[in-house]
């Protein structure tokens, strides 16, 4: 594994899930199914305009709960991978998914083999610090947003707190908008939507590598 | 100097351009214009029709040419505010069956009706040479006044400061200083978009 704040915060992660089981409390998220859902939604946004089947990377996939809920949404033209860093959810989502293929590994690690995709999602890699100083996770959010770009074709989704909110937990990742706006302004995907609309207390990042009349040609 | 100098400076491109993209202030081509109008009209996809919407800063409501010929007016509830006569009296022959209102809203907005959207379209790119704070206080005030006056969103642009240089005469605003004001005084529902590649950014606010 890579000298990265990922050992507490994977830790973290897999204790819920060993508490509350395969559920959106076990994936970390507190307060509601239909929330968990809106998130997943503002990310899948991210393909929204595809004008043919597409190719998807869910990076930090967990147990694969996003493909059960594209499924249950009926979506057939998006061809769905997993990554994660995580044994023990690897092992449950192949479990659920055995015709799916999900990557075990660390890619700041030089671990993975991993193709192109279409689009990337990192869904609630970032919301979360515990431990971890600001400084450190800005640093290890910025390495690992740079190097999943670098496997997308056309744009990456990630989500982190907000800094409007009534008030600031120290455990959470409060992105300031200036900071968030520089980085993905000077990144390999530096066209961006900011989205801060869906009233869960996080902005959603939807960046791309061309802008928007370029990315209306057919996704390969 | 003050937004009165900013509209003469668009009065003076109608009057040399007349009803083009060049006349309306913008300055590269009619593709690009027309890439702002579809990121503003963007705002309402998803609104129930019909919908009213006023563009704020009309000019020679090009917005409205733009929505008809791209197939997107209907259902379309149109209205024009600007604060230029001679470009409302243009508005007013080409489209004599929509509303247009000739205002100065910071002096008053007596008889100026509640819209679903308001769409404010290049009306904070130039600043000429207004400071930047003056600059900054006239986008604070104008977003204010207007904001009782759309039930549900405004959209606004400005110069982005990603760019290879920025220019004196244009109004480059960070963007958190744009989603501060936005956050604590309009609403915390918005979305900023820079994505379409010309060196500003669109705000939409959910209100």
């Amino acid at each position: 594994m890579s000298d990265t704040p990922h050992p507490p915060l994977v830790e973290s992660c897999e204790e819920l899930f060993l508490e509350h089981g395969d559920n959106y409390l076990g994936q970390g998220w507190t307060k509601s199914q239909a929330n968990t859902d809106r998130r997943r939604d503002v990310m899948l946004d991210l393909m929204k305009g595809r004008t043919g089947p597409v190719t998807l990377l869910d990076f930090g996939c967990g147990t694969g709960q996003l493909l059960e809920y594209m499924r249950a949404l009926h979506i057939d033209d998006v061809e769905y991978t997993g990554l994660d860093v995580s044994d023990l959810f690897i092992r449950v989502a192949r479990e659920k998914f055995p015709d799916v293929q999900f990557h075990l590994g660390d890619l700041l690690a030089g671990e993975l083999e991993l193709p192109m995709f279409d689009y990337i999602v990192m869904n609630g890699l970032f919301t979360y610090r515990g431990p971890v100083a600001f400084d450190e996770m800005s640093a290890h959010w910025q390495r690992l947003v740079t190097a999943a770009m670098t496997h997308a074709r056309i744009g990456v989704a990630f989500n982190v707190t907000s800094p409007y909110v009534d008030w600031e937990r120290d455990d959470l990742f409060h992105v300031p908008m200036q900071l968030l706006a520089d980085f993905v302004a000077a990144s390999p995907c530096p066209y961006f939507r900011l989205r801060h609309d869906y009233e869960l207390f996080e902005t959603t990042v939807h960046a791309f590598r061309e802008p928007t009349p370029a990315r209306r040609t057919e996704p390969s | 100097m003050d937004h009165h100098d900013i509209v003469r400076a668009c009065e003076g491109d109608f009057e040399e351009f007349g009803d083009s993209f060049q006349g309306a202030g913008w300055t590269k081509a009619e593709e690009l214009a027309d890439r702002r109008y579809e990121v503003m009209l963007d705002v309402i996809d998803d609104q129930p029709r019909p919908t009213s919407v006023l563009d704020f800063g009309c000019g020679s409501a090009r917005l409205l040419d733009y929505a008809i010929r791209s197939g997107r007016a209907d259902g379309l509830v149109y209205s024009g505010l600007d604060l230029s006569s001679r470009v409302i009296e243009h508005c007013r022959a080409k489209y004599p069956d929509r509303t247009f209102h000739q205002l100065d809203v910071l002096a008053s907005t007596a008889g100026l009706p509640v819209f679903d959207t308001i769409l404010l379209n290049g009306v904070f790119h130039y600043k000429g040479e207004m400071a930047q704070e003056a600059m900054f206080d006239y986008f604070c005030a104008l977003l204010r006044t207007v904001r009782p006056h759309a039930g549900r969103t405004l959209a606004f642009n400005v110069m982005s400061t990603h760019v290879e240089w920025t220019r004196d005469d244009l109004f480059h605003l960070p963007i958190q200083q744009a989603t501060d004001f936005v956050a604590t005084e309009l609403s915390r529902r918005f979305v900023v978009r820079q994505d379409y590649g010309l060196y500003e950014y669109t705000v939409y606010v959910y209100l």
